[in-house]
C-alpha cells in the first residue's frame, strides 16, 4: 500500500513535467538498435519503474525464476494498432510493439536500502520478426546500456526463510535470449499467453482482470472465454499436479519442445504435453552426461530422489544444472513442490 | 579497443557485401571481445584467435551464418575453459554454413563444442580435450553436432571425454576422417544418425573405440546407413568412466566397435586388435522397464562387415558389463572377434530372417564368431551359441560413400 502511495504521489509530481513524454517509436525500430534505453522513452520514472503512459505494466500467474530477481513488465502497442488472439500461444503483436522486462533485486533491510537495477529486456516486434535485446542499468540506476554480448553482475538476496545468497547474475547475451525464446528458426515471446496473464492487476484507476483491460484499450483483439489458465505454482491451494505443471510449463516448456533448443532429449514439458514418457515418466536420459547423476530416469514416480529431473533442478553445477542458463542458485520453493509432485505420483 | 578490424578483400559468393577478419588476441577481455565478435559478426566473416591461452568463464555461442573461427593450430591457440562458471558447453553453434578451425577447447565443464541444428559444420583440426586424463568429472561430448546436417569432422582430436570424444547425434550427411579420439569413454560415436562415413581415424585407449547406435524415444530414430572404413582401433581399455545411467555407462571396457540397433552398417579395411573384451559386438537394444516405443525398432540389421584386419582380443574380459558377463560365461571364456547377440523379432526368431537382413562376414582372416541363440538361451536348452560362421558368408552389397554439402 505504501508502495502504491509513493507511486501516486510520484506520478502526480512527474506528469506536469511529462506531459509530453511518449514512447519514441523510431526508436524502437531503428536498426543498430539505440545504445541507450532513455532513447525509447518507455520510464518517466527508471528506479520506481513507472512508464509513460500507453506503456502498460503487467504481471503473469506463475512466471520463469531467475535467480531471485523481482521482474518488472510492460507491455506497448503502437497507437491504432491491436494484438491479435491466437490459440494456445501469445498474442499475434503488431510490429513496433514491445515486450519490456526489468530485473532487479528489491532493497534488504539494514543492507540496502534502494532497489537494485540489474538489466532490462526488450522484446521488439520488427518487420522482420521479433528481436531480443538487454540494456544493463548503471550503478545509480539512471540509465541502461546495450549488453549484445551480456554481463555479469553481483548481486546479493535474502530469502524469506533467510538464506543469503551472493549471486553471480549473468545478464544473457543475444544468443542466450534465443536460447529459451526461439521456435522453429524464430524468436518468440514466452510470457503472455491468455493461460498465463488471465489474473487480476491493481491498475492505478483500481483492480481489473488483465485480459479484459488489454481488450478495454485495444491492446488485443480477442481473447477466449472460457481459459484453461496455470495456476499460480506457490499457490498452496492450488492441487499439485497443476502447480508442478504450471511451473515446468514457464520455466522449461520452451526449450523442453519438439520446437524448442532441448527438442532432441525428447522430453518434452509443455503444458499441452499429455504422453507419460515425453514427460519424463521412466524415460532413460539421451546425451546427458554427468546430468543424469547416476539416475536412470527422468521421473521415477514416488521417487523423487531417482528422478533426473529434480537432480537437475537442485544442482548449480554448470553441466547439469537446468535450466542451462538464467539460474546460479537452487529455486528452494520450486525444488520443494516438484519433489512433492514425484512423490505423490502413481 | 584491441580488436583489430581488417577489411578484407573477400567477395562472399552470393553476397555483394565485402567480408570482415576480425582479430581477437588474448587478453583480459578476450573473452567479452570473442562473443561480442560472435554476435555482431555478419554472413562471411572470419574470427581468427592468435596464439596462445584464452581464460574463458562462460559459455561462448555463434548463431550468424557463413562464419568461418580459425585460430593458429590447436596447440597454439587454446579456449581453456578451467574456470568456467556458466555455460553447458564451451561453444554453442545453432547457425549454417560454419567453419572451426585450428584450435582446442580444453577442459570445460560439460561440452566442448555442440552444434545444435546446424547445416553445413565443419570441425577441421580443432582439438577438444581434458587435459587430467580420463575422469567422471569431465564433460560428456568433444565435438558434439546434433540434429545437424552435412557435418565435416576432418583432422580432430578428441580426448577425455567422458561420454564420447566425437559425437553425431540424430544428424545426416556426416564425415568423420583423419581425427583421433582418446581416452574417452567413446572413441566416435555415431547415434540416430543416417549417412555416415567414420573414415581413415584413430580410436585408441578409449573404453570403447567406435559405437554405432540408434536409441528410442527420440525426434530421430531409425539410424541406417553408416560405413566404417580404414580405420585403426586399437587397445580401447580405458576402464568405463561414464556417470552411471548414460547409455555409454554400459559399455565394456576393451571394446573395439559396438553397433547396436541400426540398419545398413558396413564395417570394412580397419585395423582392430588388441581390445581385451572384444573387436566388434553386434547388440539389439533392450530396456526391461521402459515401455517399449511403436516407432523404434532395436535390432541391427542389414550389417556387413568384411575386409577387416583383426588382431588380439578376450585377453581382460570387463565381465561386470553385461553384455561381457554373459559372453563371458556362454563362451566359456573363449572370446570372439565378432560377436552377434542374435536377437532378432519374435516372428522372425521362429520363422527366420529375410535374407538381405542377415549380417554378411566375408575376408575377415581369422577373425573368430560366436552368435547367441535367444530362444535356446532364454529356455536353458543346450548349444545356446552358434561359432559357425560359414552361413554369414554372402556376396557383400556395398553401400555408397556419403557426399556432403560443405562450402569447402
Amino acid at each position: 500500500m505504501k508502495r502504491f502511495l509513493l507511486r501516486l504521489i510520484l506520478i502526480i509530481i512527474l506528469i506536469p513535467t511529462n506531459l509530453y513524454s511518449q514512447v519514441n517509436d523510431s526508436a524502437i525500430l531503428a536498426d543498430p538498435p539505440p545504445k541507450l534505453l532513455s532513447e525509447y522513452g518507455f520510464f518517466l520514472n527508471t528506479k520506481d519503474q513507472i512508464t509513460v503512459p500507453g506503456v502498460l505494466p503487467y504481471e503473469l500467474i506463475t512466471s520463469l525464476f531467475s535467480d531471485y530477481a523481482d521482474k518488472h513488465r510492460f507491455v506497448y502497442v503502437p497507437k491504432g494498432k491491436i494484438a491479435a488472439y491466437q490459440k494456445n500461444s501469445v498474442f499475434s503483436f503488431p510490429v513496433g510493439s514491445v515486450l519490456i522486462k526489468t530485473f532487479s533485486y528489491e532493497p534488504i533491510n539494514d543492507q540496502r536500502s534502494e532497489r537494485h537495477l540489474i538489466e532490462t529486456r526488450l522484446l521488439i516486434r520488427k518487420d522482420s520478426g521479433w528481436d531480443a535485446l538487454t540494456y544493463v542499468w548503471d550503478e545509480e540506476g539512471q540509465e541502461a546500456s546495450l549488453a549484445l554480448a551480456g554481463k555479469t553482475v553481483k548481486a546479493n538476496y535474502i530469502s524469506n526463510d533467510g538464506r543469503q545468497l551472493d549471486i553471480r547474475y549473468r545478464v544473457p547475451n543475444k544468443n542466450q535470449c534465443k536460447e529459451c525464446h526461439l521456435e522453429n528458426e524464430s524468436i518468440v515471446p514466452i510470457g503472455p499467453k491468455p493461460r498465463n496473464l488471465n489474473r487480476d492487476y491493481s491498475y492505478l484507476e483500481g483492480t481489473m482482470n488483465q485480459l479484459e483491460k488489454w481488450m478495454s484499450i485495444k491492446f488485443i483483439d480477442a481473447y477466449p472465454e472460457k481459459i484453461n489458465s496455470v495456476v499460480d505454482f506457490m499457490d498452496s491451494s492450488k492441487p499439485i499436479n497443476d502447480r508442478a505443471r504450471a511451473y515446468l510449463d514457464i520455466n522449461c516448456g520452451h526449450c523442453h519442445a519438439p520446437e524448442g533448443s532441448a527438442s532432441n532429449s525428447g522430453l518434452y514439458l509443455d503444458l499441452l504435453e499429455t504422453r507419460e514418457k515425453q514427460l519424463g515418466v521412466f524415460k532413460g536420459p539421451v546425451a546427458t552426461g554427468r546430468g543424469s547423476g547416476g539416475l536412470d530416469y527422468s521421473i521415477v514416480p514416488g521417487h523423487p530422489d531417482e528422478s533426473i529431473l529434480l537432480y537437475r533442478m537442485i544442482s548449480d553445477a554448470p553441466d547439469i544444472m537446468m535450466p542451462e542458463s538464467g539460474r546460479s542458485v537452487m529455486h528452494k520453493e520450486a525444488v520443494d513442490i516438484i519433489y512433492q509432485w514425484i512423490e505423490e505420483m502413481q | 579497443m584491441r580488436i583489430l578490424l581488417i577489411i578484407g578483400l573477400f567477395l562472399f559468393n552470393s553476397f555483394d557485401a565485402v567480408s570482415k577478419v576480425i582479430i581477437v588476441p588474448p587478453s583480459e577481455n578476450a573473452q567479452e571481445q570473442i562473443q561480442e565478435a560472435m554476435i555482431l559478426a555478419e554472413s562471411g566473416d572470419e574470427i581468427q584467435l592468435t596464439n596462445g591461452v584464452y581464460q574463458i568463464e562462460d559459455g561462448l555461442s555463434l548463431d550468424i551464418d557463413n562464419v568461418t573461427i580459425t585460430g593458429s593450430g590447436h596447440q597454439n591457440t587454446v579456449l581453456d575453459f578451467s574456470n568456467q562458471m556458466t555455460g553447458a558447453q564451451g561453444l554453442m553453434i545453432t547457425s549454417d554454413g560454419i567453419t572451426l578451425k585450428d584450435f582446442a577447447i580444453i577442459n570445460t565443464k560439460g561440452d566442448a563444442i555442440k552444434a545444435k541444428g546446424s547445416d553445413d559444420i565443419s570441425f577441421l583440426n580443432i582439438r577438444t580435450e581434458w587435459t587430467n586424463g580420463p575422469n567422471a568429472s569431465n564433460g560428456a561430448y568433444g565435438l558434439y553436432p546434433v540434429e545437424s546436417k552435412n557435418v565435416l569432422i576432418d583432422g580432430c582430436i578428441a580426448i577425455g571425454a567422458s561420454d564420447a570424444g566425437i559425437y553425431v547425434g540424430q544428424s545426416e550427411n556426416i564425415i568423420v576422417k583423419n581425427s583421433v579420439a582418446e581416452y574417452n569413454v567413446a572413441g566416435i560415436e555415431i547415434e540416430n544418425s543416417y549417412f555416415a562415413d567414420v573414415k581413415n581415424n584413430i580410436a585408441r585407449y578409449n573404453t570403447g573405440g567406435i559405437l554405432v547406435f540408434d536409441l528410442p524415444d527420440l525426434p530421430q530414430q531409425g539410424g541406417h546407413h553408416v560405413r566404417v572404413f580404414d580405420n585403426l582401433i586399437t587397445d580401447n581399455n580405458t576402464d568405463n568412466f561414464a556417470p552411471e545411467g548414460n547409455i555409454v555407462g554400459e559399455v565394456p571396457r576393451g571394446t573395439g566397435i559396438i553397433i547396436m540397433a541400426n540398419s545398413d552398417v558396413e564395417v570394412f579395411n580397419n585395423d582392430i586388435s588388441d581390445n581385451g573384451t572384444l573387436n566388434i559386438a553386434i547388440v539389439s537394444y533392450s530396456d526391461p522397464n521402459q515401455e517399449s516405443d511403436e516407432n523404434y525398432y532395436p535390432y541391427p540389421k542389414s550389417i556387413q562387415i568384411h575386409g577387416n584386419r583383426f588382431g588380439a582380443s578376450g585377453f581382460n574380459p570387463d565381465t561386470d558389463k553385461e553384455l561381457a558377463g554373459i559372453l563371458y560365461e556362454l563362451s566359456e571364456g573363449n572370446m570372439p572377434d565378432i560377436f552377434w547377440d542374435g536377437v532378432l523379432p519374435i516372428s522372425q526368431m521362429i520363422l527366420g530372417q529375410p535374407e538381405d537382413e542377415k549380417i554378411r562376414l566375408k575376408n575377415n582372416g581369422e577373425a573368430s564368431f560366436l552368435a547367441i541363440r535367444p530362444l535356446r538361451y532364454l529356455l536353458s536348452f543346450p548349444n545356446p551359441i552358434d561359432r559357425d560362421q560359414s552361413q554369414y558368408s554372402r556376396k557383400i552389397e556395398s553401400l555408397k560413400p556419403v557426399l556432403i554439402n560443405s562450402s569447402e
